[in-house]
């Protein structure tokens, strides 16, 4: 035995430091969360707006309210929980949300309104949290659920009147009158002819 | 000899176990997620439009503004300098060239901000740094700087200030020639008729 470990030692220490090289990767490999979207799938989370709900949708989901804990005790909407934007990620938050995709359970984000959402509710779709819906409005100070008042559309309320450039700077067309020019006449030469003679 | 290649062929499959365990890498280099948290709570990546229109105006050449709005509303008006990019283009090689330009502020912004929020995310998880948003976007601009505003009550110093700023920034954008778009018409020239006229009989030499 002393003979075989002296004889292959150099092979020996390559297999034991590879196996720690694995264990080590396997112990200290990223947890949970992590992303769960390629590249494709997040950037078609920009456009979406597949996921996004009206306050009269809410039946028989559950609302997780992303406010402060002082404003969510001020005022919030029945059977809501408070889970303060902060604190998203954290381990109790993490297993939470986990419980709630293994059962199929549907949630929906919100927040004072519907801008405070969009970007934790983005994170939490490539984190692979598809159960969680964006909430199209917001909650009030005193805890009601009230529909947005932005346009979730991106509307353009530009008014191109207002931003035209001063008249006297604008090279405009200049409608003139179009004065008829003289005609050209050419006179044409007939052909000489003997006259008539007698 | 046999034992070393045995030894060999143990020392493989530990290794090819190694790949299987580890995560995959897709090339892009990502943010953590719960660093990428704390720069959505901490919410420093909005910029104001009164901070854009300074810096629009004094040509600062470290602003970069990429516009996401659809190409036809971004053909009818624009911020100067602005480039348009289409939110599905944010990651191609261009996209990603742009948005990695050194030294450059890259200030994102749509109608309102809403696509601008989720784009700042999605590129924020693949590390691209210096990305901002300018706040409540084109439709905050328009509603900001163009509409004439008046001042209520008793406004401050700052107040005062502020207006006095958004009124000249006004006259910047509308008095400027590149805002329009008003076609020119070239007049063409009329050609003359051309009438060739008859001529007259007349008796030729006779007697």
């Amino acid at each position: 035995m002393n003979r075989f470990l002296k004889d292959n030692i150099l092979w020996l220490s390559l297999v034991g430091l590879a196996l720690m090289v694995v264990v080590s990767a396997y112990i200290f490999r990223p947890k949970y969360p992590n992303y769960q979207t390629d590249m494709n799938q997040s950037l078609n989370l920009i456009r979406s707006q597949s996921k996004q709900v009206l306050v009269k949708e809410l039946a028989g989901k559950q609302i997780i309210d992303i406010r402060p804990s002082d404003q969510f005790e001020q005022g919030h909407p029945q059977n809501a929980i408070n889970i303060p934007v902060r604190q998203l990620l954290d381990k109790e938050s993490v297993v939470w949300l986990q419980k709630l995709s293994e059962n199929g359970e549907e949630a929906v984000l919100c927040a004072s309104n519907e801008l405070l959402a969009t970007a934790p509710w983005t994170l939490l779709q490539q984190l692979g949290y598809k159960n969680i819906l964006l909430l199209k409005g917001g909650i009030s100070d005193s805890g009601e659920l009230v529909d947005t008042e932005l346009a979730s559309s991106e509307t353009t309320i530009l008014d191109m009147t207002a931003i035209r450039t001063k008249p006297e700077t604008v090279q405009a067309p200049v409608q003139t009158e179009v004065k008829k020019k003289p005609e050209a006449v050419i006179p044409v030469r007939k052909a000489v002819s003997s006259g008539g003679g007698c | 000899m046999e034992r070393k290649y045995t030894l060999l062929a143990i020392l493989v499959i530990v290794l090819a176990l190694g790949l299987v365990v580890l995560p995959k890498s897709n090339g892009r280099k990502e943010i953590d997620p719960k660093v990428l948290l704390d720069g959505v709570v901490e919410r420093s990546r909005f910029l104001s439009v009164d901070q854009v229109t300074h810096r629009i105006i004094e040509n600062d050449p470290s602003l970069e503004l990429i516009d996401l709005r659809p190409a036809d509303q971004f053909k009818t008006f624009a911020l100067p300098g602005s480039i348009n990019l289409n939110p599905d283009s944010l990651l191609s090689p261009y996209g990603s060239e742009l948005l990695g330009e050194p030294g450059k502020d890259k200030v994102l912004y749509g109608n309102s901000d809403l696509i601008a929020e989720k784009a700042w995310l999605v590129c924020s998880r693949y590390s691209i740094n210096r990305l901002y948003i300018m706040k409540g976007g084109m439709n905050e601009w328009f509603t900001t700087i163009i509409k004439v505003q008046q001042a209520t009550g008793t406004p401050s110093t700052t107040d005062l200030d502020l207006i006095s700023f958004r009124n000249a920034a006004r006259q910047f954008f509308v008095g400027s020639g590149t805002a329009t778009h008003t076609p020119i018409v070239p007049v063409q020239k009329e050609k003359a008729p051309l009438i060739r006229k008859a001529p007259s009989s007349s008796a030729g030499g006779g007697c």
